[in-house]
């Protein structure tokens, strides 16, 4: 295999092709700690690309609950299982994050392309992976906050249940789409090229007249983002709404715009961008992008499973509330110093946070002009001040496209009670 | 997740993960509540409200818990930051490229009798 580098790891790893790195890579960052499920991106994106007949399983875009449920189901726990019997109790990181070359430390592991070399017959095996069976991919979300029936009765709910149950335990959202990875696993499996990476934006598309169904993307991708599709015998993915991106969907105006799901999000949890990409695979800097800012300056954003290998283009702000050697499994060693800044904000990540959708259109830059300040006190038991700043958002022509702004509101007594004092 | 017992010959059927659940998680949990839907506007009594009702359930989780009084106190902490400020949005002139989505037109022959050449772009935090 060749050696690619891998910054999420900080280090370089195999991979079956040599690196190349797309113009802009798409890129996503998720605002775990605002997820209700409302489960409004699942269904954008459902009723855009998924409605059609032997399309009836595909989620593209999904929310589950964590740790409870997983679609299709134990997708990760089954993953991190086969890494850790490939590589028993070898699956560590070491050293401190010290640029964006290795941000988050190094990775000693073995990545699911590594475990492939000794433990997968036959050779012509490149990613360490499993094909869920048809009963896992069945059941998007059922039980998962809902009351299960009794005990041996099938496709049934308690007819006595009257109450949602309530989980007496954390918990969290865990919204997903394709990570549209930069080593794709799904790519480097398939046996007839029929993945392929765009260059101008890092989306991974599959080849529909190239695919012949052999699922072997399906067992790939750790994040089973690969489908199979029964009725046409070929695979299918997230294509992230690439017209919207490009800008040539009618709704757009010429202009790159977000994705269904992320302009769907009531939550506020979304923010997606086009990021600028090195050779070597890293973010180029580009202080002024948002994405950049929360991934590689705030380090509020972190990549979901990192371990895995693939370099994941998705990241998630971790919730604040989860005990973290679970979020560490989750989102590796960053997690920590992520939620102590997300916890205690300071005056630029404030702002930047303001950013999440209030518009559709692709921000490529931001500029804050500072106010004066408005409020000193303490929050979360520490010193905090909040500025009357203003967040400017600009698009891919340098256009401004809103503004943010916090402000003090000023509260005016009614004619009527002028005097009332 | 599964309809039937787990099957205990599987080799990949979990059977078992340990969910530590400590009261700081908890106490955490509230507070994000609190902090995020006081960003977005929420003032004491609708956040007492988030809190209070079953169908949030995170939120209300952390009401049973922990009661009342401390749900109170996390909801006051966060709205003495949070609660001083809001957030103003202005949109660029449609020159700038930002987009104005057309409203729903109504259909003709219905108790509103707008054409469906009357669609005018929505006016969104102005």
């Amino acid at each position: 295999m060749a050696k690619v580098f891998n910054w999420n790891l900080g280090r370089e790893m195999a991979y079956p092709y040599e690196a190349r790195s797309p113009q802009r890579q798409f890129a996503f960052v998720f605002n775990i700690n605002r997820c209700i499920a409302c489960q409004s991106c699942t269904m954008a994106c459902k009723s855009t690309w998924t409605f059609s007949k032997g399309q009836e399983h595909m989620w593209w875009a999904n929310v589950e609950t964590k740790p409870y449920g997983g679609y299709p189901k134990f997708w990760d726990m089954k993953i991190l299982e086969l890494l850790e019997n490939a590589n028993s109790g070898g699956q560590t990181w070491s050293g401190e994050g010290k640029s964006a070359k290795n941000p988050y430390g190094r990775f000693e592991g073995k990545t699911i392309f590594e475990a492939a070399e000794n433990t997968l017959v036959p050779d012509s095996a490149r990613v360490l992976g499993y094909l869920p069976a048809d009963e896992e991919w069945n059941s998007p979300n059922i039980y998962e906050d809902n009351p299960v029936g009794d005990r041996g009765v099938r496709y049934q709910l308690d007819q006595a249940g009257v109450q949602l149950p309530i989980h007496k335990t954390w918990f969290f959202y865990l919204a997903r789409i394709c990570n549209h990875c930069s080593y794709p696993a799904c790519l480097a499996a398939c046996p007839r090229k029929a993945i392929y990476k765009r260059p101008e934006d890092g989306i991974v598309l599959i080849d529909q007249s190239e695919c012949r169904g052999y699922r072997k993307c399906v067992e790939a991708c750790p994040y089973k983002k690969s489908m199979y599709r029964g009725n046409t015998r070929i695979s299918e993915k997230c294509i992230a709404c690439y017209p919207r991106v490009e800008g040539t969907d009618p709704e757009s105006g010429g202009q790159p715009m977000e994705t269904r799901c992320m302009a769907a999000c009531i939550g506020q949890i979304r923010m997606q961008g086009l990021v600028k990409v090195n050779a070597d695979g890293t973010w180029a800097e580009d202080r002024a992008h948002p994405l950049y800012y929360l991934v590689h300056v705030a380090k509020v954003a972190l990549p979901l499973y990192p371990q895995f290998g693939t370099q994941p283009n998705g990241y998630y702000i971790p919730p604040r509330w989860v005990p973290r050697p679970y979020l560490r499994q989750m989102f590796g060693p960053g997690v920590d110093e992520a939620i102590e800044r997300y916890t205690n904000p300071d005056r630029e990540l404030t702002a930047v946070l303001q950013l999440f959708r209030r518009s559709n259109l692709i921000i490529y830059r931001y500029e804050i002009k500072e106010g004066k300040k408005i409020y000193e006190g303490t929050l979360n038991g520490k010193p905090y001040a909040l500025h009357n700043d203003t967040v400017i958002a600009y698009n891919r022509d340098g256009k401004e496209i809103f503004r943010t702004t916090i402000e003090e509101p000023v509260h005016i007594r009614p004619g009527v009670h002028a005097n009332s004092i | 997740m599964p309809y039937d017992d787990p099957d205990m010959t599987d080799p990949m059927e979990m059977i078992g993960v340990e969910l530590p659940a400590e009261e700081p998680a908890m106490e955490e949990l509230a507070r994000v509540f609190a902090e995020e839907f006081a960003r977005m506007g929420f003032d004491e009594r609708k956040l007492l409200h988030l809190f209070k009702t079953p169908f949030y359930a995170g939120a209300h989780n952390a009401y049973l818990a922990l009661g009342e009084e401390k749900i109170q106190e996390i909801v006051r902490a966060s709205l003495e930051v949070w609660g001083r400020i809001r957030f103003l949005d202005r949109e660029a002139d449609p020159g700038s490229g930002m987009i104005l989505l057309p409203v729903l037109p109504v259909l003709k022959g219905t108790d509103n009798q707008h054409e469906t050449d009357d669609m005018e772009p929505c006016q969104e935090d102005q």
